[in-house]
Order: structure tokens, then sequence, then C-alpha cells
């Protein structure tokens, strides 16, 4: 009797995995076969330099002189009107040379109006909330400190907002370090699909891209209405996506705002920053999933959408609930019949969430891209997965414990930079990028892709 | 997305999943045979090959019959080697941060299975029993890989003919591929008895199963990302 209980406990167990799991398949097969189906790509690209509005660049900045020059050299070298044109460096509270770097920069540039941070709430949505009530710009353009900026980014992150109902406009990251480690190379794969595939699939089939604050833009009005950041989220950019979805106001997604980020190259560093993706992920979650499903804004597929995005780091535990119950069948020898669901978990499982995109979606990235090296690393995403379950697990019980016990949580924690070398003086960063003693306000004459060529 | 890629894709899937399943005991048989010939060639004393069921319903397929040790009759020599591979896992673990996940549940995974001979250490596993179990899941296995073949191989890749070959010799390697891991499983089953069946089987299994398809779904990739390099909008036309 206790057996049968037993097995049929473990079998509801593998079951609802694997029908969650199946969903989550059906809806990432469908994204990436209707990426590989758009001949053309829905964009504002033809808007681009059309609607030029006045435009505040936050950059918040903690303890950032290895990467604090090149993003303000790219800003300066951005073809957007200098007249048009504020950028607020937060320079929040650091103890390196990140205060001397944004000075020196803003004795040269007079739009460079730093914020120097010394009391109030750390963090980066702490940040953002203080920079805003300063900021003028009619469009605000967050970028994080260890992002280059194209230079014409800026102008094809505004041109959506001709568009009076966008509310929000997000561009593609494309990490630079891919050849560094390992772990970097494997991280660029999941940014193309998450990007490559996945938003721009989301975009066009009418879905809300996600807005992401490290390469992104929004409305003032728009953020005003929603009641601005939530300084409390560790998300805040996931919990803009949402309140400006609940409020009517459409996210545009821009793949051809390339900007180049620096992904972890460490493991520690990758595990810490997917604790705190899943921590607020999941606090939106938490948050929003009751407005979402009576809202009048959206379509029953919108909400449909919207839930599975939110709740996608729910699906790691659930595959490791649904293991532990299909190795508990196969020791019970009553339990050895088909083991249909044993083995239909295990193939949605590990190709759900190899990432946190599916290994479709990667390869659909791959080919419209044209990675074909670093397809190669493909097989070595099962081995990734592992690494990731075993992370979210971890993030989601610590969410859950403090949630129960109305602790505090771990806080903001700012991702480990690894490029660049330390300043040697004001307005550098010491690795010949812009910046340094250049006596008057110009852009500089190397443009782009300082980074490709200093690995060089 | 083109209808006859679609429908050539589902064909192809329908009909080796009809196959399998109205040839699934000539199927089971060649892959028995197969295992006998592998068995051989790497000298392992298989005795016979007893018939075993493995679906009900349908007629028994060969097991092989072959000597594995309960633990207390496990060498000296089969329990160092427990020792040396937890503490190879520990170096792996310290060292290669991607596979340390892995690397610690195979750890768990092999002090339990210590554990467990150790407590019962007149447990016994029948080399019939493993056939059967074996069997149970690579016949679904079989079942399920044409349609996700399909899914990588036929529906999102540029070369519909070659996507369509894929799927045919992957069905193909996935049948051979079993058998010299089954055979590979019996051998150290039969040296070392019950204790690395655990980790084996995870990683010999299902896990197999999806590495080498992934495996080959980074070759085919690798050689459309190349292909289409330059001409993607004309070719998304076409798809």
């Amino acid at each position: 009797m206790a057996v049968t209980f037993l097995i049929g406990i473990a079998y509801a167990v593998v079951g609802s995995a694997t029908a969650v799991l199946l969903l989550y398949a059906i809806r990432h097969y469908l994204l990436g076969y209707t990426r590989l189906g758009i001949e053309t790509p829905k964009d504002a690209m033809d808007l681009v330099g059309f609607h030029m509005p006045r435009v505040t660049v936050l950059i918040p900045m903690h303890n950032e002189e290895r990467v604090a020059g090149d993003i303000l050299q790219a800003i300066v070298d951005s073809d957007y009107d200098w007249e048009k044109l504020e950028v607020i460096p937060i320079n929040d509270r650091s103890e390196d040379k990140t205060q001397e770097i944004i000075d020196g920069f803003a004795l040269r540039y007079p739009f460079i109006l730093p914020l120097h941070r010394t009391g109030g709430a750390s963090g980066k949505p702490a940040a953002l909330v203080e920079a805003c009530k300063r900021a003028t710009g009619e469009i605000l353009v967050m970028f994080d400190a260890d992002y280059v900026p194209g230079r014409a980014v800026i102008k094809m992150l505004v041109a959506p907002f001709a568009d009076p109902e966008v509310g929000a406009s997000m561009g593609r990251v494309v990490p630079h370090n891919i050849g560094d480690s390992l772990l970097s190379g494997l991280l660029s794969l999941e940014r193309s699909a998450g990007y490559q595939g996945v938003q721009q699939s989301r975009f066009n089939l009418g879905f809300t891209a996600q807005f992401g604050g490290t390469v992104g833009a929004v409305r003032a009005s728009a953020l005003e209405s929603v009641g601005g950041w939530n300084p409390q989220s560790l998300t805040e950019d996931t919990d803009l996506t949402f309140a400006l979805l609940l409020n009517g106001w459409k996210t545009a997604y821009v793949n051809r705002a390339e900007c180049y980020e620096e992904v972890p190259q460490t493991w520690s560093v990758r595990r810490r920053q997917l604790s705190r993706w899943v921590t607020g992920h999941t606090e939106c979650l938490h948050n929003y999933w009751p407005d979402l499903m009576r809202s009048r804004f959206l379509t029953r597929w919108e909400k449909v959408d919207a839930l599975f995005l939110l709740a996608m780091y729910w699906t790691a535990p659930m595959v490791v609930a649904g293991w532990m119950a299909s190795l508990l069948l196969f020791f019970i020898p009553e339990a050895h019949q088909t083991p249909w669901l044993p083995v239909a978990l295990a193939f949605l499982g590990y190709q759900l969430f190899s990432n946190q995109a599916t290994f479709l979606e990667i390869g659909v990235a791959s080919m419209l891209d044209g990675t074909r090296i670093r397809s190669l690393l493909l097989p070595l995403n099962l081995f990734n997965f592992f690494a990731n379950t075993g992370a979210i697990c971890n993030a989601l019980r610590k969410f859950y414990w403090n949630r129960f016990w109305g602790s505090g949580g771990d806080g903001w924690y700012k991702t480990h930079r690894t490029r660049g070398t330390a300043v040697n003086g004001a307005g550098g960063n010491g690795s010949g990028f812009g910046g340094g003693a250049g006596p008057a306000a110009a852009r500089s004459a190397t443009g782009l892709y300082h980074a490709r060529e200093r690995r060089g | 997305m083109s209808s006859l890629r679609l429908w050539a894709g589902v064909g192809l899937a329908l009909l080796i999943t009809v196959l399998s399943v109205i040839y699934a005991l000539p199927i089971m048989e060649a892959h028995s045979r197969m295992a006998g010939v592998l068995a051989g060639w790497a000298g392992l004393p298989v005795t016979a090959w007893a018939p075993i069921g493995v679906f009900p319903g349908l007629e028994p397929a060969s097991g092989p019959v072959l000597a594995i040790p309960a633990f207390k009759e496990v060498s000296e020599g089969a329990r160092l080697l427990l020792i040396l591979a937890i503490v190879a896992l520990l170096i792996v673990a310290q060292r290669f941060s991607l596979i340390r996940n892995v690397a610690h549940f195979l750890m768990v995974m092999l002090a339990g299975s210590a554990v467990a001979n150790a407590v019962f250490d007149n447990f016994r596993l029948e080399s019939t029993a493993f056939g059967q179990i074996w069997l149970r899941q690579e016949m679904l296995v079989w079942l399920l890989l044409p349609w996700v073949l399909i899914l990588l191989f036929v529906i999102p890749q540029p070369n519909l003919l070659r996507g369509l070959l894929w799927v045919v010799f992957l069905q193909a390697y996935g049948f051979c591929f079993s058998a010299l891991r089954m055979v590979f499983m019996l051998g150290v089953m039969h040296y070392t008895g019950l204790i690395f069946m655990p980790p084996l089987w995870f990683l010999l299994g299902t896990f197999s199963d999806l590495l080498f398809v992934l495996f080959f779904y980074s070759l085919a990739i690798h050689r459309s990302a190349g292909e289409l390099w330059g001409i993607r909008d004309s070719w998304q036309s076409h798809f």
C-alpha cells in the first residue's frame, strides 16, 4: 500500500515536471522557428536620426576604474547631437579612481554632469532613482559601466520613441570577451539565443520585449507614470518591464543596437550574477502575476507569455524534483514498467535549460549570426546546464527562505569586472582609451571596437 | 516555414517510429547480437543469451548472461578503484568549474552506491535484469529520437535532404552507440560489481543519448552557419 502510494506520488511529480517542461519546450520551439521565418525583423531603423529628442544617458558606477573611461569615451564618440545630449555618470561611493576619471571627462565635455553619491541607499536601482531627479532628457538611456556602446546606438535606441505608445526600448547585448574563457564562450551562445533569437521573435509576435537596464532606454514620462524605479528590486529592469506593460506602454526591441559587454569569466562570478537575476525575477513574479492576469491592456496570449517569462526559473527545481522522483521509480521494482515519463523528462529537461535558452534557439541564433566556431561549444552546454540548475535552485532556496522568515536577502551584488587595468591618472583608464590628456572636446579617431583592438 | 520541409520531417519521423514499433523485437534482437559481437571482441565471458521480457505483450528479447559479483565478492582492486574514482572526481571538481556540479553529483552517487553495497552486500543484479532495463529505456529513446531529430535537423536547417539524412544516420548511430555503451557497462559490472553502476548509468544512459545528438547538432550548425553567412535573407525567404 505504502509502496503504491510512493509510486503514485513519484509519477505525479515526474508527470507534472514533464508537462510543464513540455509547455516551455513548445513555447521555445515556436519562438525559435518564428525567428527563422522572419524575413524582415520588426525594428525602427527607418526612423534612426529622424526622431532626436533630448536624451539623458545614465551610467551607474561603483568602483569602475577599469571600465569607466571606455564607456564615457564611447558615448563621447557617439553620433548623437551633443546639444541634445546629457550624460550623468553616477558614482555610487566608489573607493577607487572612478571619481577622478569621471571628473576628468566632465572637465572636457560640458554635457557630462557627474553625480557623486556619498549617502542614501546603495545599489543600482537607488542610484538610478537619485539620478533621474536631475535628468532633463525626454528619453533616459541606460548603460552598465562595463558596456561599450557602438557609435549609433543612442540614435537607434531612441528611434522607436517616435511611436508615442512606446515606453521603453532595448538593444542587443553582445559579449566582447568571448575568447577569454570557456564560460564566456558558452555565455556568448546564450546571449545570442536570448537576443537575436528570443527577443526579436517575441517582439515580432507582438509580445513584450524584456527591457534591460544594461542597454536600454525609457521615456521619462512613462517612467514617471509607473512611479519610477523600484529601489527594492534586484532586477529593476525586469520590474520596470512589467510595470510599463501593466500601464499600457510598449517595449520595443532593437536588434541592430548592439552594445558590447563583458560576460562573467569565472563560475563564482556567474553564480552570483545568476543568483541576483533569479531573486529579482522571482520577486517580480510574486509582485506582478495577479495584476498581469487581470490586465485590460494585454491579450490572453500576451498574459500567458508574460507568465512563462516570469516563472522560467521555477523550471530548474521542477527538473530536479522530476529527476529525484525518476530515481525513486528506478529503485522500486514494482514501478519497473515502461519508463516513458522519466525518458521524456530527461529529453525535455536537458534540452530546455542548457542555459536559459534551448539548444534549438542557440542553433538558430548561430545560423543567423554566422557563428561557426563557437557553435562547436554547444554540447558543453549540457554540463553548463547542471551548473546553472544548481545555482538557480540554490538562489530560489535562499529567496523563499528569506521570504518565509522575512529577512532581507543578499542585496545588490555588482558583477566583477576583469577588463582593463587600473588607471594611472584622471580622465582615462590608462590603457590607451580616449580620455587621457586630450585638451579639446572632440570625438576620438579610433571610433568603436576599442576592446577588440586592445585584446589583440 | 515551408510545408514540404515540415511534412517531410514528420513523415520520416512517423515512418521510423512505426517501423520501430512493428519491428521492435527484431530491432532488440539485432541490438543483442551486436552487443554479443562487441562483448566477444572485448573478451567478456558472456555464457549465453537468455529470454527477457522487455515490454508487456511483446515476445521476449535476448539478454546477456554474465557473472556480476555481489559486493562481498568484489576484489580489493575494485574497492581501490572506487577510492581512486572519488579522489579523481574531487580533483576534477576542484579544477574544472564547468563540470563541478556533475562531478559532485557523481561523487554522491558513488558514495551512496558504496554504502548501499556495503549494507546489502548480498544484493545482486542479474545481467539479464540489467539488459531488460537497458532495452526498455533505449527502446523508448529510439521511439522519441526521430521526433527530436526532425525538430533540430530537418525543420530549422537550410538543406532538406541533408537534414533527412542526418535523421537516418543519427537513428542508426544511436542504435549502435547503445550496444557499445551496454557492453561497456556489462564489462565494468563483471569486473567491479555494482559499485560503479549508478554513476555509469547516469553518464551512459539518456545523458549520452543527448550528448551525441548535441555533438552532431553542433556539427550541423557549424556547417549551416558557414553556408548561410551573408545570404540569410534569401535563405529565410525560402525557409
